[in-house]
């Protein structure tokens, strides 16, 4: 099949196109009564140009509803690792356990006793105990971070023990010379409870 | 979007629904004319006749619905007169993959004879 096609018509199809090229869809080839069959390679173009338009669309509510995902799953994670972080435990009536896993830094330590002074009055605990079982390592912050966290608890009438100080940590807090001789350390989570219960003479031997 | 309907029969009395459109056609509209041959109506699997005015247009969504129009007629004559209307229908349907029963006339004496002819 010949077609014979006026020089203006093709380049008005290839401006058409050099722009799509460059992203600007906007453009379309202007159509007339041309009863052949480039017409419909006119059209075509025209079609093809909607068509971008749509899947750029698409794309970008795609990419938007991604992101809203995204954030959304970054806020429920910061919700679960801010939970997992202060995993408060009423082990007795009025006595509060906190075992405290992975490293703690300044930021973490002020969030802990943000939390933790606040269950402290809420529930009027009387003894407070601080299980540092899992924790790997303190930043050169965190002792000191610690020790006033105990004295914030007992400035509100509770008593505060640390339990599971490992050897790794026990280097740390001498080696940043901490002045720990004010806290009541013991060696196992379950030490500090029996001492507690011995306290309130729920213990019968 | 203008669309006129017309019941009609053709010239060997098959019962025939008559559409005439205009303007500017999108997804409801083409969905509104499609009403009047989905199963349980009248004119489901029956003959159709359409005559598209110059300068109607269509819209993506329209034109990708149309094609799926196949399994409710049992043939339909479209009379276009624009050659413009008529790139775009036939580009329509190409992009479908071709339609079954389905052509496209400038005379309506034509477009009846074939669809009294037309053997599914």
């Amino acid at each position: 099949m010949a077609v014979t096609i006026e020089a203006t018509r093709i380049e008005q199809v290839l401006e058409v196109i050099v722009g799509a090229v460059h992203g600007d869809y906007d453009n379309r080839v202007p159509l007339a009564e041309h009863d052949d069959a480039f017409l419909e390679v006119e059209t075509g173009v025209n079609y093809l140009l909607e068509e971008l338009i749509e899947r750029r669309a698409q794309n970008h509510r795609q990419q938007a509803a991604l992101a809203a995902k995204a954030e959304k799953l970054a806020e429920q994670q910061d919700a679960l690792v801010e939970a997992l972080s202060t995993p408060i435990i009423e082990v007795w009536p009025a006595v509060l356990a906190l075992p405290i896993v992975g490293r703690v830094d300044e930021a973490r330590a002020a969030m802990i006793t943000t939390k933790l002074l606040e269950r402290v009055a809420a529930s009027r605990a009387t003894h407070v105990i601080l299980d540092l079982t899992g924790v790997a390592g303190v930043a050169t912050t965190t002792m000191p971070a610690i020790v006033r966290m105990v004295r914030a608890i007992g400035l509100l009438g509770a008593t505060c023990m640390l339990t599971g100080i490992g050897p790794e940590v026990a280097r740390q807090v001498v080696a940043l010379e901490v002045d720990a001789s004010r806290i009541h350390v013991l060696g196992q989570l379950s030490d500090a409870l029996a001492v507690v219960l011995a306290e309130r003479g729920a213990l019968r031997r | 979007m203008a669309v006129r309907y017309e019941e009609s029969t053709t010239p060997k009395g098959h019962p025939l629904l008559k559409m005439f459109v205009s303007g500017h056609c999108d997804l409801p509209q083409a969905e509104t004319m499609a009403d009047h041959i989905t199963a349980g109506q009248k004119f489901h699997r029956q003959r159709v006749l359409v005559t598209v005015a110059p300068g109607t247009e269509y819209t993506p969504d329209a034109r990708k619905y149309f094609p799926t129009l196949h399994r409710d007629h049992y043939a339909m004559a479209t009379i276009v007169t624009s050659a413009v209307v008529r790139a775009a229908i036939n580009l329509i349907s190409r992009v479908a993959g071709g339609s079954r029963n389905f052509k496209l006339f400038t005379d309506e004496a034509d477009a009846l004879e074939w669809l009294d002819t037309i053997q599914e």
